[in-house]
């Protein structure tokens, strides 16, 4: 069945085979054919025929395809290819599946270009440049690539038009259009401008009192003061840490089955959107989270950034522990390495990088950076409150224990009694573990006191509890701490003959046995006492007590002449619970014990409800901690049951890094500080990624798409820049100003290429339909957050407080339904809070928020470099029958019946202007007007209706959810 | 498409709307603008080829939702995935181990792995119902499943699979997306991405959940993970309105909203006179047309009112444990008469006995959920074919991992998740039926002969759907990301007709 093409596809191969023999006449020159043969064979050749053909494996069919001279020899068939005449080539036939029995590779036939491209390598002389066995060559072809080579500033190019170029930006811009004879296009209006200006920077619109200020400012600097304001609003971080926080993988919850919360995660999104708001400088913000636990001025804030690595899902439960450890750090290298490097580094985690000169060795050098990070259920929520907030909270937990610990040494005598008064009305023992004892009447007090030495006296000392032991066994439970404590017991033993004992004492602590009236002993540690008694009853007395040991813990055995060791002491305790259970019947029956019992319940339930009265301490973070220095290996194709040689920590070899001079790590120190070796490599002018990685992102976000389109890919899977000398400027500039985003902002915003219309040109889209020589502006669609937070604007709705604990606004109960728990797995927020702006909407990752999921909002499970943009009917019935736009269309109608004027052409009016952001056409109002009345009309609607179902439309307009 | 992807596009983009200029074209929106025909009509010409890129910043795509022509001929058309969420127990069901009615409460030295760790000994439970053999091919089954047993000819029973994980969070991502980690996207998504939907009005690709609730991870089972969020499921209620949003507000009649698209229509076109070239936004527009056709589309596909009484009676309608699956079972044909290319019926959700997820006791979970399904599911394979439609639909039956012979507690039949030997089968849509493939131990515990791993099941779906399982790619983080993994995966040739 597969074959059912067949003859389809042995005629489009003959076709592209007398193709290329016409192409055959073309002469290449060498560096041609090594640039053809690597960027276009080589690819083909790795992924579809080295796992058998590579010569690394056991070699199949006798056949290696490593260099010319292993292809010209040939296999067990023979030679494979054929330079007399290239179409007869053996390999072409296995790949083009020309014969039944001989098809290469197994999986599937290739496609025609692949096909297109090996015929073009055979007919051009079968072209094999020293490969990877060369690394030495390859390293410095791989050196010499665009995004590797240190960063150098472009000169300026010089071009005719000068007069449009307004800053560098133009320059380069213009330099690539004249040399295509395009001209830029037209500058934009003003109105297109601000509203352009403000998504931009605050993903709001400008309100109609910000139009017309603009509008009617003819300063020659209206347009800057404009950028500078933008720059200055809050909203700024909001809108600007939003993108660092899809790139980031940003979500509050784990992921997986449970899907449990990020406890405080929010701190670290608050962190972005200030690091955004303040101009925090880029090397910083990616030090302080890469390694804002090791560096010289740790604060909270940094403290908080190191969140970073704590964003990614994590399983809780997975089948292959030592996997889903290297699934864990796997994210955060793939992460790191995509988002601050441009680097698919995660490719190399099983073999070396496809096509990118990156090794295994390279990405377990890499990780070894990571290595010791705490894995995220046992890294601990960090502490950042302020030594008073700490002491306060510490009041408090004192408070608290002190409490608990008073309801438990009234607690403790009653449930004694209770035990005792069952004892007496029931024959049997009351429980299956109650232990016959020598000793008789034996009572407790219980002090609680740091104790300087051991009291002489403890009887002149006020105990914080006494009463009986039902056991009439020593046991510590009576004490309702732990440490420095003081108990005494006092009994009668029943001495069976006039003999010499053995009391067999261990503890921890110290303790003083007194028998008869007479000191024993003096006791720490474990003693054998042996003391002679008379037959009868002899007073026992023992002194235990506590100073500044963690545990509590005694244990008195003795043994006489016709009896081995017996025990005095306990340490079990009767399950009381059960007792009272099981005795229920006995105890309703007799009122005093009932009494009792209701007294214990009171008791026991003014401690319980203490007990649960937490603490509130809201000073913590989810933050890195580190345990251990791991030893890192390179794990064969990935597997962490296949360990391979040991590495060190070391940056990608490709980027000429310098070698890694670990610091000495102090003998103190909570990590190694590998982490901040790496950061500060990272966050240097000398790597020659990160600033052309950032700026680019800078880019894509004010033009719709990076001057590198793969923002987050700049090997060769990438697209190679548009303009690369460009991107090289901005990277230098960017530098240059202390890695500071709002300068760059200001640059490329007021530069003339930011100010084109996106308006078409019919000659320049044929020519270069993707605008890759930015000939105009890219249109672009609102993004979800954008759409949703307009909307909220736009009714007047939009609550602006900023920061703090996500907020839940309503989902509909057929999206809770699809929850495993679907009571439990959304909160509920007042309405006030619901109307916060998105980037404060819950990330939940296994229930999404229907409007911001069917706008495109971020994958959260991997990194996020550029959102989709899709177009779908389900968006459409969300903006039409769903909830949320409904409501909102009512208190926007309500907003323009009472702010917009009397009659309904001025409500329309004041309605467009705020959904559009400029004056609405008389034909616009009219049409309006025409609608609502044909409603009011033919629909028998309200007039108040009429205008809710306006407002319903103007939500829905084309030139709202798009920006020119 | 993907420019990377390796299925080819049947047409290209010629900037040629059938003969029109663009501008004639763009004028016959703005006129007569409700053509049914309009969005198959853009998608082949590539009038949707869009401006925005897709997530690499590379890849243009195209309107997403058209239909794209497969690698080869295919046998299925359309795939529904029976999901017997919590795992059922194969050796209770489909795979027949006479040794465990001998060894019942002994303890025998066996290694398992489930939510209970690691073990090596373990006390057989005895299944506590008999099998049987039928059909002509003698299919053995117990006696569960007395009704599936009437349709064993047309099945093919796969006894040797095997999962990556024994435990539901991560099992369930492998079973629905080829991965234990989260992330990737699921079958129905890698589906649609490759073939498009036949129905315009309708998703692509629907997934009916159990009144109870969803499964453990809810939407991230039928997520698109890094592909765009229109390949990802959509969830079909099987009471009250199918879809989210699909009904319109209670005070709104359809002449209303009639008069609003059309007033919004007039507004958008004459903003798009303007940005003719941009394609989004004709799509916008359309996409409300398309909106307003699935409001009726998608309510006349769940309406059971014209269904015969001998055919809800089949589905087991009028009874009160088989009417909730029944319902979705019907349901799911007349989505698939409709066109809808993936459907995944869930039996059981939320936690504990509310699915298959029998640690406690095997007997009252099973008799529950195989009673509560085993007639729909029957009475689903029957209908299609009487209707000539087992051909052209693949259904597939099973759920993330199957169970333990062992007992997972000293007392009870309970048992604990099992996925290095499990059962699932597969019918119509060019399988073979009437025959079993790979075998499990004679307790089984773990697949012995032909093991069959979650990837070889996804690669014989997408074969019988005409796509070559290892040349469906998407490009994502620098790979071109396969759903059978780096290192691809056969189907499964011998359960093919």
């Amino acid at each position: 069945m597969q074959h059912s093409y067949f003859c389809f596809r042995v005629l489009v191969f003959l076709c592209v085979l007398s193709f290329l023999n016409i192409c055959h006449a073309n002469n290449l020159s060498d560096k041609e054919k090594t640039e053809f043969f690597n960027s276009q064979v080589k690819p083909i050749l790795t992924q579809n025929c080295f796992q058998c053909h590579g010569g690394e494996t056991e070699v199949q069919g006798g056949l290696e395809l490593t260099s010319r001279e292993k292809i010209l020899e040939g296999g067990h068939y023979g030679p494979s290819v054929s330079l007399e005449n290239p179409a007869d080539s053996f390999l072409l036939e296995m790949v083009g599946y020309g014969q039944e029995t001989a098809q290469m590779p197994p999986n599937g036939r290739l496609d025609d270009a692949s096909l297109e491209i090996l015929a073009k390598w055979i007919n051009i002389g079968l072209p094999y440049p020293a490969q990877d066995s060369d690394a030495e060559s390859a390293f410095q072809t791989a050196s010499d690539y665009w995004a590797y080579r240190p960063l150098k500033r472009p000169q300026v190019p010089s071009v005719h038009a000068s007069d449009w170029v307004r800053n560098p930006i133009d320059a380069f811009i213009l330099a690539k259009l004249e040399a295509q004879g395009f001209k830029p296009a037209a500058p934009a209006s003003k109105l297109t401008l601000i509203r352009r200006a403000y998504y931009d920077l605050i993903g709001l619109p400008p309100s109609p009192e910000a139009v017309d200020a603009f509008l009617n400012n003819t300063a020659p600097d209206a347009y800057e003061k404009l950028i500078d304001k933008l720059l200055k609003s809050p909203r700024y971080g909001e809108k600007w840490g939003r993108h660092w926080l899809d790139l980031v993988r940003y979500a509050e919850t784990n992921g997986y089955e449970r899907d449990s919360d990020k406890p405080y995660v929010w701190r670290y999104r608050d962190y972005v959107i200030n690091a955004f708001n303040k101009d925090k400088p880029y090397y910083e913000f990616i030090k302080e989270q890469l390694a804002g636990d090791e560096l010289d001025n740790v604060t909270s804030e940094t403290i908080i950034a190191t969140g970073y690595h704590r964003l990614g899902v994590w399983d809780d439960e997975p089948a292959d522990r030592k996997l889903a450890r290297y699934d864990y750090l796997d994210d955060i290298v793939s992460t790191t390495g995509q988002v601050m490097l441009g680097m698919t580094i995660g490719c190399a985690r099983c073999h070396d990088h496809k096509i990118d000169p990156i090794s295994t060795r390279d990405y377990y050098s890499f990780l070894a950076f990571f290595h010791d990070i705490i894995p995220h259920n046992r890294g601990p929520l960090a502490d950042i409150g302020t030594p008073e907030q700490q002491a306060e909270r510490n009041r408090l937990l004192t408070e608290k224990r002190l409490a608990e610990e008073k309801f438990q040494d009234e607690l403790f005598p009653i449930q004694e009694n209770i035990k005792i008064e069952l004892a007496k009305i029931h024959q049997e023992p009351i429980a299956s573990d109650t232990v016959v004892s020598p000793i008789r009447e034996l009572t407790y007090r219980f002090y609680r006191d740091t104790f300087e030495q051991f009291p002489d006296d403890f009887d002149v000392l006020e105990p914080s509890a006494e009463g009986k032991l039902f056991s009439n066994l020593f046991s510590l439970a009576p004490a309702s701490r732990k440490k420095n404590i003081g108990v005494v017991f006092e009994g009668t033993l029943q001495v069976p003959e006039d003999a010499t004992y053995t009391f067999h004492i261990n503890l921890r602590g110290a303790c003083r046995l007194i028998l008869d009236g007479f000191k024993a002993a003096d006791l720490i540690g474990e003693r054998d006492l042996e003391i002679e008694l008379t037959r009868g009853d002899v007073s026992i007395r023992l002194e235990y007590l506590n100073k500044d040991l963690d545990n509590s813990q005694l244990t008195v055995l003795w043994s006489g002449p016709n009896f081995e060791k017996q025990p005095l002491s306990t340490n079990a305790a009767i399950n009381f619970g059960k007792l009272l259970k099981t005795h229920a019947e006995r105890i309703n029956a007799n009122v005093p014990l009932k009494a009792l019992v209701d007294k214990y319940n009171t008791v026991k339930k003014q401690r319980d409800d203490r007990r649960r009265q937490r603490v509130p301490y809201d000073h913590q973070a989810l933050a890195i901690s580190e345990s251990g220095q791991t030893p890192t290996h390179i794990l064969r194709r990935g597997n962490p049951h296949l360990i391979g040689r040991e590495v060190k920590p070391a940056f990608p070899a490709v980027l000429n890094p310098p070698t890694v001079n670990m610091p000495p790590v102090p003998k103190d120190a909570k990590s190694s500080g590998k982490r901040r070796v790496f950061a500060e490599w990272v966050a240097s002018a000398e790597n020659p990624l990160t600033a052309r990685v950032m700026i680019n992102r800078i880019w894509q976000h004010h033009f719709g798409r990076g001057i590198v389109r793969s923002t987050n890919d700049f090997g060769q899977f990438g697209t190679p820049p548009t303009h690369p000398e460009l991107l090289d400027w901005l990277a230098s500039e960017f530098i240059a100003s202390g890695w500071q985003l709002k300068a760059m902002h200001k640059l490329i915003m007021t530069s003339n290429a930011y100010r084109m219309s996106a308006l078409n040109n019919p000659r320049y889209i044929e020519q270069d339909a993707n605008n890759d020589l930015f000939w105009r502006f890219n249109m672009r669609r609102l993004a979800a957050e954008e759409i949703r937070d307009s909307v909220l604007w736009i009714t007047g709705k939009l609550n602006l407080k900023m920061g703090g604990p996500s907020v839940f606004p309503e989902v509909p109960k057929e999206v809770l339904a699809t929850a495993s728990r679907p009571g439990a797995v959304w909160g509920k927020s007042p309405p006030d809070e619901a109307n916060r702006r998105s980037v404060y909407v819950k990330v939940k990752r296994s229930l999404l928020v229907p409007i911001l999921n069917q706008f495109d909002q971020a994958n959260t499970d991997s990194t996020c470099p550029v959102r989709f943009s899709t177009t779908v009917p389900t968006q459409s019935l969300t903006m039409l029958n769903g909830k949320f736009i409904n409501d909102q269309a009512l208190a926007f109608a309500n907003r323009m019946q009472w702010e917009g004027g009397v009659t309904n052409k001025d409500r329309v009016q004041f309605g467009l202007r705020l959904v559009l952001c400029r004056e609405p056409e008389p034909v616009e109002i009219q049409k309006a007007l025409t609608f609502m009345q044909e409603l009011q009309k033919h629909e028998d609607v309200s007039s108040e209706v009429a205008l809710a179902r306006f407002a319903l439309l103007a939500l829905n307009l084309n030139e709202f959810m798009f920006l020119d | 498409m993907s420019s990377r992807s390796k299925i080819k596009k049947g047409t290209d983009s010629t900037g040629n709307f059938c003969g029109q200029t663009r501008r004639e074209f763009i004028g016959n929106i703005a006129g007569g603008f409700a053509s049914l025909a309009l969005t198959g009509l853009l998608s082949t010409d590539g009038f949707l080829n869009s401006q925005a890129f897709a997530e690499d910043g590379v890849t243009p795509y195209q309107n997403p939702l058209a239909p794209k022509p497969s690698h080869f001929t295919p046998k299925a058309k359309r795939v529904i995935f029976l999901f017997m969420y919590g795992g059922p127990s194969h050796v209770d069901t489909f795979d027949y181990k006479p040794k465990l009615f001998e060894l019942n409460d002994k303890t025998v030295q066996v290694k398992t792995k489930g939510r209970g760790g690691e073990k090596s000994q373990g006390r057989i439970v005895g299944p506590k119902w008999n099998f049987k053999q039928y059909g002509e091919s003698g299919q053995w089954v117990s006696g569960l499943f007395p009704h599936v047993a009437t349709c064993v000819d047309d099945i093919a029973f796969i006894k040797s699979m095997t999962a990556d994980s024994p435990l539901h969070g991560s099992a369930m991502l492998m079973m629905n997306a080829g991965r234990v980690l989260s992330g990737h996207p699921s079958l129905g998504s890698w589906v649609n991405y490759g073939l498009g939907s036949e129905n315009e009005n309708l998703p692509g690709y629907v997934v009916m959940l159990d009144r109870t609730g969803g499964p453990i991870s809810g939407a991230k089972n039928w997520s698109s993970g890094y592909m765009p969020a229109v390949y990802q499921g959509t969830v079909f209620r099987s009471e009250g309105t199918p879809i989210l949003n699909l009904e319109r507000p209670n005070d709104v009649s359809q002449s209303e909203q009639r008069r609003l698209l059309d007033y919004l229509r007039q507004f958008n076109t004459t903003h798009l006179s303007k940005r003719t070239d941009n394609t989004d936004l004709a799509a916008r527009i359309s996409s409300y047309e398309l909106a307003f056709k699935m409001q009726s589309a998608a309510p006349e596909a769940v309406n059971l009112d014209s269904e015969p009484e001998h055919i809800k009676e089949l589905y087991g309608l009028n009874e009160k444990e088989t009417e909730e699956y029944g319902t979705k079972c019907l349901l799911a044909r007349r989505l698939v008469e409709r066109g809808v290319r993936f459907i995944q019926l869930y039996s059981g959700g939320a936690h504990n006995d509310a699915n298959w997820d029998a640690h406690g006791d095997i007997e009252r979970n099973h008799n529950k959920h195989a009673k509560a399904t085993d007639k729909p599911i029957a009475g689903l394979l029957k209908d299609l074919k009487q209707r000539g439609l087992l051909d052209e639909t693949l259904v597939v039956w099973g759920g993330e991992f199957g169970r333990q012979p062992t007992a997972e507690y000293a007392k009870g039949t309970g048992r604990d998740h099992n996925s290095y030997g499990f059962t699932m089968w597969m019918a119509g849509g060019g399988i073979k039926g009437g025959i079993s493939v790979g075998e499990t131990d004679e307790l089984g515990s773990a697949s012995v002969k032909d093991p069959f791993h979650v990837r070889h099941l996804h690669a014989t779906i997408l074969h019988q759907l005409g796509i070559n399982p290892n040349q469906l790619t998407y490009f994502h983080s620098g790979l071109d990301q396969k759903l059978v993994g780096v290192e691809g995966a056969e189907p499964i040739w011998q359960v093919m007709s």
